[in-house]
């Protein structure tokens, strides 16, 4: 019985902390771990936003290049970060399903992180050199299933979207082709305009140039609707195939034991920035599609297609 | 817009009061990193990337172009003076540009690459302005055959990259070959010797590597001697080069400029590979190679001017079509995208102020760096005269804050440490370390491309040989290789065809 004052006190203390805590974030400037090297869509985004961010936020917000591993490195030091708010990661969706489902060393799941939100799309676009024979994606399958395995494509590598779009192409068509991946979207492209591959995929991003130039058609975006950039390209929804495509999404996690007041806090200064008309035009230019979700929405996306990843990784027997 | 109103109205735009600072912080921050050694542009230009936001598209571009050639100025000092290659792109000036010092003929040696790099950027300079297009669509030609074909050619380089023992050459380019088959593999993405460690997924890093190789060990291997700092007392006299010098430089700096400004379109080949080849070239060329690696000033002119000229030659594919053709040219596309200006076919028409101002800006940055490496050649050479006890342990700290910042990855400090220790054993064996360097950076490189080659011929060889560029790549790899060996009375007869 003496003790129980005690108890109360403690009781009382801890939930008095806990909005405390929150309250105080944040105290210190917030460290953002960007698990690419500096200059991708990945990067270019988060320091497009970063200003507004911080100012959101009210603190500084620090970026920090952490590349290696195809993002696992960066993505698996913030998933045993301490979950104090401080060491959060700016990354792509991709760094949760692709890699954990390819790669047998990356040992972290979804549920390491607390999402915070996703707030752009670099979509994903499946390329032809300007005067191939093929105008249309139809026409494209049309030929490969006459010609089943000599048609070869382009891919950024295989733990990338570009290279699980055209696999999940293949699947929806029924169709055969050879693989031959290169380090990157940049040179996707460049195999594509020199003529080393019929046909790719990248991210629109890297390829934007040169499709408004007319050197490289795209036949179809994985974009849910039509991309402002590229108005004039189908989606793979209007073909029948939502299911059949990838998008790069960039999006902000935290470490999965953050409080929940933190993480709120961060969504909600994400959220404030998404809002800013001058922010979404500064992504739009760069060739990425603004796109808020909070983070129950964010989550229930990323489980969506991890479920469409890991079924085709298996599938394909990657990662064993 | 013809040639001469688009460079007039370049440099127009690129004297603009806030266009020229932009230039000037550019290329003196490029040379201050530059001589610091493991301090790289990349680390630098991302770091600077944010203050650019409040900049004009036009003014950050030409700052971060010039901190780009800046490094690639800066990086020979410390090679020269230290033999520590302050930049990645330096490194096989530390072969013949230390001998130099050692000799006391730091200053020509400084001299000649401050000039040499002016010679080989005004160069690439103009080799953009009036080559860019038709280049782009060439550089476009080269797919994984072409590019396999090249590197082979870059092979057969290995064993003129050594003073010494040929077969040790050759035993550490085959160590080189297999470091760089850590990590994923390339194609099927498999992980190969990491050991369950994600961090040995993207392999072994070149920086830690290099800066391990050359600067810790060289740190190290001074310890172990003791202090002898003789060269630093004798007065280092002629800061310029002599008309010898210049004799001896001129064929280097013409060679050194057009083939690093050919090569630097390449994608994936950066400033690094160029100095290699060029370094071999005029090694092959000399009349007594036995010179090289004993401070033969060729071997500093050539590859100098070769890394400058790359940066030019770089440039064009990402002005042209978009496409960086390496990390240093990715951030400057991040740079371009931060402000909504895509790089490509359409640049000249859509921003000719960006386009015409950044290829005049170079003019400018490249004058200015002669302006001030020239006067500044004494000052670098007064570090000849700190104390090794505590010029090493400065030099030491560089290395770990530079390869640190290049991936915030403490591990990669660890590959530094160790290659440095490495690098101790090698030197004390009488190894040299440009081989396996060499070896490391073509064969990641070779390996794709020839696995790339092989899924599109869908795994016949005579891919090789039915593409034109590949097959003369290929055959002139082929003729380097056999000819000295299967006839000797031709490379004799060769040999005393020349005088002395």
């Amino acid at each position: 019985m003496r003790r129980s004052p005690l108890a109360l006190a403690t009781l009382v203390l801890l939930a008095l902390a806990v909005p405390a805590v929150a309250q105080q974030y944040p105290a210190r400037p917030v460290e953002f771990v960007i698990p690419f090297a500096p200059g991708g869509p990945t990067d270019t985004a988060i320091r497009i936003i970063q200003p507004q961010l911080a100012a959101n936020l009210g603190a500084a917000v620090v970026l920090v290049n952490k590349p290696g591993g195809g993002g696992a490195v960066g993505m698996d030091g913030v998933a045993k970060a301490r979950p104090d708010g401080y060491t959060l990661a700016a990354t792509v969706r991709s760094t949760l399903t692709i890699l954990p489902a390819t790669q047998p060393d990356v040992t972290y799941k979804i549920a390491d992180f607390a999402v915070i939100g996703s707030y752009a799309i670099d979509s994903g676009v499946i390329l032809v050199k300007a005067g191939a024979p093929w105008k249309t994606l139809e026409a494209f399958v049309e030929y490969a299933r006459k010609n089943p395995g000599t048609v070869t494509y382009g891919s950024a590598g295989l733990g990338t979207n570009s290279y699980f779009n055209m696999e999940l192409l293949q699947q929806a068509y029924g169709l055969t082709l050879s693989h031959v991946p290169f380090n990157g979207s940049g040179p996707v492209k460049n195999a594509i305009l020199g003529g080393h591959v019929p046909i790719g995929a990248a991210a629109l991003s890297a390829v934007l140039s040169v499709i408004r130039s007319g050197d490289i058609v795209a036949l179809a975006t994985s974009a849910s609707k039509r991309v402002p950039a590229i108005p004039g390209t189908p989606t793979m929804t209007e073909k029948g195939q939502p299911e059949a495509s990838l998008s790069t999404w960039m999006e902000l996690y935290a470490p999965a034991r953050t409080p929940k007041a933190i993480v709120d806090r961060l969504a909600a200064a994400l959220e404030k920035t998404m809002k800013d008309p001058a922010v979404i035009a500064a992504i739009d230019k760069a060739g990425l599609t603004a796109e808020y979700h909070d983070p129950a929405a964010t989550l229930r996306l990323v489980e969506r297609e991890n479920e469409i990843v890991v079924g085709l990784a298996k599938k394909l027997n990657l990662g064993q | 817009m013809d040639l001469v109103h688009g460079l007039t109205y370049g440099l127009a735009v690129s004297l603009q009061p806030g266009n020229l600072a932009a230039c000037f912080v550019g290329v003196f921050v490029g040379t201050l990193i530059g001589v610091l050694p493991g301090i790289g542009p990349v680390a630098t230009m991302s770091l600077l990337l944010p203050i650019t936001f409040t900049m004009s598209p036009t003014a950050s571009i030409i700052m971060m172009a010039g901190i780009y050639y800046g490094a690639m100025y800066g990086g020979s000092t410390t090679s020269i003076l230290v033999n520590i290659p302050g930049e990645a792109a330096s490194v096989v000036t530390c072969i013949d540009g230390y001998q130099m010092a050692r000799q006391g003929r730091a200053g020509p040696a400084l001299g000649i690459s401050a000039m040499g790099s002016f010679i080989a950027g005004t160069f690439s300079v103009v080799g953009i302005m009036l080559l860019a297009p038709p280049l782009t669509s060439i550089a476009l030609r080269f797919g994984p055959p072409e590019i396999f074909g090249l590197l082979l050619l870059g092979f057969t380089m290995v064993t003129y990259l050594t003073a010494g023992s040929k077969l040790k050459a050759v035993a550490m380019a085959l160590l080189g070959l297999l470091l760089g088959t850590v990590g994923l593999d390339p194609i099927s993405a498999r992980p190969r010797f990491t050991y369950g460690s994600v961090t040995l997924a993207d392999g072994l890093g070149l920086v830690p590597i290099i800066m391990g190789l050359f600067g810790v060990s060289e740190v190290l291997l001074n310890i172990g001697a003791g202090v002898e700092q003789e060269v630093f007392h004798t007065r280092i006299r002629g800061l310029l080069p002599s008309r010898e010098d210049w004799k001896r430089s001129a064929g280097p700096i013409a060679r050194g400029s057009v083939l690093g400004f050919l090569l630097g379109i390449l994608p994936g080949i950066g400033a690094i590979i160029p100095t290699f080849i060029s370094y071999a070239l005029e090694k092959r060329l000399a009349r007594q190679p036995e010179r090289f690696g004993h401070g033969a000033i060729e071997g500093v002119a050539g590859p100098e001017a070769a890394n400058n000229a790359a940066t030019g030659g770089s440039m064009i594919p990402l002005l042209t079509i978009g496409f960086a053709p390496n990390v240093v040219m990715a951030v400057l596309l991040g740079a371009f995208l931060i402000h909504g200006v895509q790089p490509g076919p359409l640049l000249i028409k859509e921003h000719p102020d960006i386009f015409w101002g950044v290829i005049a800006s170079m003019y400018v940055g490249n004058a200015m760096l002669l302006i001030l490496n020239l006067p500044l050649i004494g000052l670098w050479v007064q570090l000849l005269r700190v104390p090794y006890g505590i010029l090493f342990p400065l030099i030491l700290i560089f290395c770990v804050i530079g390869v640190y910042s290049e991936s915030s990855n403490v591990w990669d400090i660890v590959v530094m440490l160790a290659f440095g220790v490495l690098g101790l054993l090698m030197k004390r064996f009488g190894f040299e370390a440009a081989p396996l360097v060499l070896a490391f950076v073509l064969g990641r490189m070779a390996e794709e491309s020839i696995r790339q080659a092989l899924i599109m011929s869908g795994g016949r060889f005579s891919i090789l040989l039915t593409r034109p560029l590949a097959t003369v790549f290929v055959a002139a790899a082929l003729i380097v290789v056999v000819l000295p060996v299967a006839l000797p009375p031709v490379k004799r007869l060769l040999r005393t065809v020349p005088v002395d």
